[in-house]
C-alpha cells in the first residue's frame, strides 16, 4: 500500500488529527459544570474550590519548572509573597490588575536572579538558592509587617474589574477560572513549542542539548523567569481574594505544600497541576468534615486535637506513595489508560485494514 | 572586644550543632548521593527520642543516651532499607522529593507523637556558669558539648581515613560499581552510613534540646540552618562542611551580637547566596558536585 489515508475519526474531526478533540471536550465539559457549580452550589464548596483553583494557578507555574525544565524550587512562597506585596504596595495608586501584573513581573526578575546561580551548577542547586529566597523574603516581609505596624495583616479592598465588583466567592471563581484556562493555554503552547521540547532535551542531558543548539542558559533562565512570573500572579490574585496579606502566610511549609501538588498530581502535565493543586487543597476540608462527621464521639481525642498534623502527613504519605509507585503522578494514570485506548484503536485499524485487503 | 570574644567563644557549640547535623548531610551525599532534605527532622526526632526515654522513662542519662542513639541509628537504618535503597539509580530529583516528603512525614508524625509544646532535655551541667579569663561567661555543658564533639568527629575522621570499615566506605562512595566488584557489600556499607548519619544529627537534636529546647519548629530551624554551613565547606568535604559550621556560626553570632537576634537566619541565607554565585563549589567541594 502506497498511499496513506488518514484514519476515518480524523477525516470527520479534523481536530482528532491532533490528538485534540477528546481532551477539549472533557475540559470544556469541566469548565462549564465549574461555572453551574459555581453559581448555584452550596457556598461553602464554592470557597473551598476558590482556594483550589487559586492554588492550581500557581502550581502549573511550579510545574513549568519543576515537570518540564526539571529544576526543583522551594521559592514558591517566597515568589506567592513578591505578588502579595506588590499588591499590597500599589492597590491604593494603580486600578485592579497593574498591581498583580506588576507583581507578576517583579516576580520574574527575582526567579531570573535567583535562577542565575545554577546556571553555573545543576538543577539540584536551585533547591538551594531558593531556600535561601524563601529566609529572605520571610525577613523582608516580616520587617515590613512590624515596621509598618501591620502585624495581624495589610487589608486589600476588594477591587472592581469595570462595573464588576470582586467581592464574592462566586464572581471570584469565575476569575481564577479565566485566569487558570489562560495560564493553562499559555503553558501549554510553551511546553507543546519549541521551549518544550528544548526543557526535554535539558532535562535528559543538558550537554547533549547545547550539542543540538539548544541555548542552555537561554532556556534555563526564561523557565525561572515564566515559571516564577505565573507563581506570583498567582500570589497577587490571592492578596486580593484572602484581603488580609500577613508574611506568616508566606511559609516554607506552603512552599512544600506547591511541591506536593505538583509530585501528586503528575509532573510535567497541566491537568496534573490541577488535581494535585485540588487534592492537596481538599485534604484539610475533607479531614475538617471527616472529624466533625465523628467528631461527637471524640471530643478533644487524638483525631481532633491533631488535625493539621494528620492533613500533611497524608499528603506526605501521599508523595511518598506516588513517588514510589507512579512518579509520574495522578495525571499518569489517565494518561496509561490513554495510550492503551491508542494501541487497542491501533490494533483495531491493523485488524480492520488486514481484513479488507 | 569583650562582646567579640564571648560571641566568639559563645558561638563554638552552635558550630558543633551544623558540624554534627553538617556531616552527616555530607556523609550520606556522598556515600549514596542523596540530598537529604530531613536531616533536621531526624535530629529533632532523636532529640525526642531521648527526652522520652530520659524523661518520661525515667532512664538516667548515660544509659537513655546509649538508647536513643540506638533507636536513631535504626530509624536512619530503616528509613534507607526501606524508602531509598529501592529506588537507588533513580534521578536525584526524584530522591531529593522523596527526602522532602519524608520531612513532611516526619514533621507531621513528631507533631502528633510530642505536641506542640517545647520539651527541654535535662543533660548535666546546663546550668553551671564557667568563667574563662576575659569574663567569658560559657556553661559547663557548652564546653562538654564543644570537647565531645570534637572528639567524636576526630574519631569519625580517623575511622574514615584508617580502618577498614572507613577504607570501605570510602570506596563505596567513590565508585559503587568497583567497589562491589573488590567485595565490598555497597548496600550493608550505605546501610551503616545513613545509621551513623542519623546518630549524629540526633545527637545534635539531644544537645539542642538541652539547650533551646525541642519544639516542631526545631527539625526545619537546625536542618536547614546548617546548609548553607554544608554548601560553603563543599558539599561532599567531610572537612569542608567542619570548617563551614565554625565559619557561619561565627558569622551568625556576630551578625546576632552587633545587629540583633532576628537577623541570624537572614545572615546564614546570605552567605549561602554569596557562595552560590560567586564561588559554587564551596571551599573543598569536588568539581563534580557542580554537575549535580
Amino acid at each position: 500500500m502506497s498511499t496513506v489515508t488518514a484514519p476515518a475519526a480524523t477525516r470527520r474531526y479534523p481536530l482528532n488529527a491532533y490528538g485534540l478533540a477528546p481532551k477539549l471536550l472533557i475540559t470544556v465539559v469541566i469548565i462549564v459544570a465549574a461555572v453551574i457549580f459555581s453559581q448555584v452550589g452550596p457556598a461553602a464548596y464554592v470557597y473551598d474550590a476558590d482556594v483550589a483553583l487559586l492554588a492550581a494557578i500557581g502550581a502549573i507555574g511550579l510545574n513549568l519548572l519543576t515537570g518540564y525544565a526539571g529544576q526543583i524550587s522551594v521559592g514558591n512562597a517566597a515568589f506567592l509573597a513578591i505578588g502579595a506585596y506588590t499588591v499590597v504596595f500599589l492597590h491604593a495608586n494603580l486600578p485592579f490588575p497593574w498591581p498583580i501584573l506588576i507583581g507578576a513581573a517583579a516576580a520574574a526578575i527575582v526567579g531570573f536572579a535567583i535562577g542565575l546561580p545554577s546556571l553555573r551548577l545543576g538543577g539540584l542547586y536551585l533547591i538551594f538558592s531558593t531556600l535561601a529566597l524563601q529566609f529572605v523574603v520571610e525577613f523582608a516581609t516580616n520587617q515590613y509587617d512590624t515596621s509598618t505596624g501591620a502585624i495581624a495583616g495589610h487589608f486589600i479592598p476588594s477591587p472592581k474589574l469595570g462595573p464588576w465588583l470582586l467581592s464574592s466567592d462566586r464572581v471570584w471563581f469565575i476569575t481564577f477560572l479565566v485566569v487558570l484556562v489562560l495560564v493553562a493555554l499559555f503553558t501549554w503552547n510553551i511546553v507543546r513549542g519549541q521551549p518544550g521540547r528544548a526543557y526535554a532535551a535539558l532535562r535528559r542531558n543538558e550537554a547533549a542539548a547545547a550539542v543540538m543548539g539548544i541555548n542552555v542558559t537561554g532556556t534555563k533562565l526564561m523557565a525561572f523567569a515564566i515559571s516564577s512570573a505565573i507563581v506570583g500572579l498567582a500570589g497577587g490574585l490571592g492578596a486580593y481574594f484572602i484581603q488580609e496579606v500577613s508574611s506568616g502566610y508566606y511559609s516554607l511549609t506552603l512552599a512544600i505544600s506547591y511541591v506536593a501538588m505538583v509530585l501528586i498530581g503528575g509532573l510535567a502535565s497541566i491537568w496534573g497541576s490541577i488535581i494535585g493543586a485540588f487534592v492537596v487543597t481538599m485534604i484539610p476540608f475533607i479531614m475538617q468534615a471527616t472529624a466533625s462527621s465523628i467528631g461527637g464521639a471524640s471530643q478533644g481525642g487524638f483525631f481532633e486535637k491533631n488535625l493539621s498534623s494528620i492533613d500533611t502527613a497524608i499528603y506526605g504519605l501521599a508523595i511518598l506513595i506516588f513517588l514510589f509507585f507512579r512518579p509520574e503522578g495522578i495525571a499518569s494514570l489517565a494518561k496509561l489508560k490513554r495510550n492503551q485506548m491508542e494501541v487497542n484503536k491501533a490494533a483495531l485499524a491493523k485488524s480492520w485494514s488486514g481484513g479488507t485487503k | 572586644m569583650h562582646l567579640a570574644l564571648q560571641t566568639l567563644v559563645g558561638q563554638l557549640p552552635t558550630a558543633a550543632l551544623y558540624a554534627l547535623v553538617g556531616v552527616g548531610f555530607v556523609i550520606v551525599y556522598r556515600g549514596t548521593q542523596v540530598l537529604n532534605f530531613a536531616q533536621g527532622l531526624l535530629a529533632l526526632i532523636g532529640g525526642y527520642f531521648f527526652y522520652s526515654i530520659a524523661i518520661s522513662e525515667g532512664i538516667p542519662f548515660w544509659p537513655a543516651l546509649v538508647l536513643s542513639l540506638i533507636a536513631s541509628a535504626l530509624l536512619g537504618a530503616l528509613i534507607y532499607v526501606l524508602m531509598l535503597r529501592p529506588l537507588m539509580g533513580q534521578s536525584a530529583l526524584l530522591l531529593v522529593m522523596l527526602t522532602i516528603a519524608l520531612n513532611i512525614v516526619l514533621g507531621a508524625v513528631a507533631l502528633m507523637l510530642w505536641g506542640g509544646a517545647t520539651h527541654f532535655v535535662k543533660a548535666p551541667g546546663a546550668k553551671v556558669d564557667l568563667h574563662l579569663p576575659g569574663q567569658i561567661r560559657i556553661t559547663a555543658l557548652d564546653v562538654a558539648v564543644v570537647v565531645l564533639v570534637a572528639i567524636l568527629l576526630t574519631a569519625f575522621a580517623i575511622m574514615l581515613r584508617w580502618s577498614s570499615f572507613g577504607s570501605r566506605m570510602r570506596a563505596a562512595a567513590e565508585n559503587p560499581l568497583l567497589a562491589t566488584y573488590r567485595g565490598i557489600n555497597v548496600g550493608t556499607v550505605s546501610t551503616a552510613t545513613w545509621a551513623i548519619a542519623t546518630v549524629g544529627a540526633s545527637m545534635a537534636g539531644i544537645i539542642y534540646g538541652a539547650t533551646n529546647g525541642l519544639a516542631p519548629s526545631a527539625g526545619n530551624a537546625l536542618g536547614f540552618a546548617a546548609f548553607p554551613a554544608v554548601v560553603l565547606g563543599g558539599l561532599d568535604s567531610v572537612g569542608g562542611a567542619l570548617i563551614g559550621a565554625g565559619i557561619l556560626a561565627e558569622v551568625q553570632g556576630f551578625a546576632v551580637s552587633y545587629l540583633g537576634g532576628k537577623y541570624a537566619d537572614v545572615v546564614g541565607y546570605g552567605v549561602l547566596l554569596l557562595v552560590l554565585i560567586v564561588y559554587p563549589t564551596g571551599l573543598f567541594g569536588s568539581k563534580e558536585i557542580a554537575r549535580l
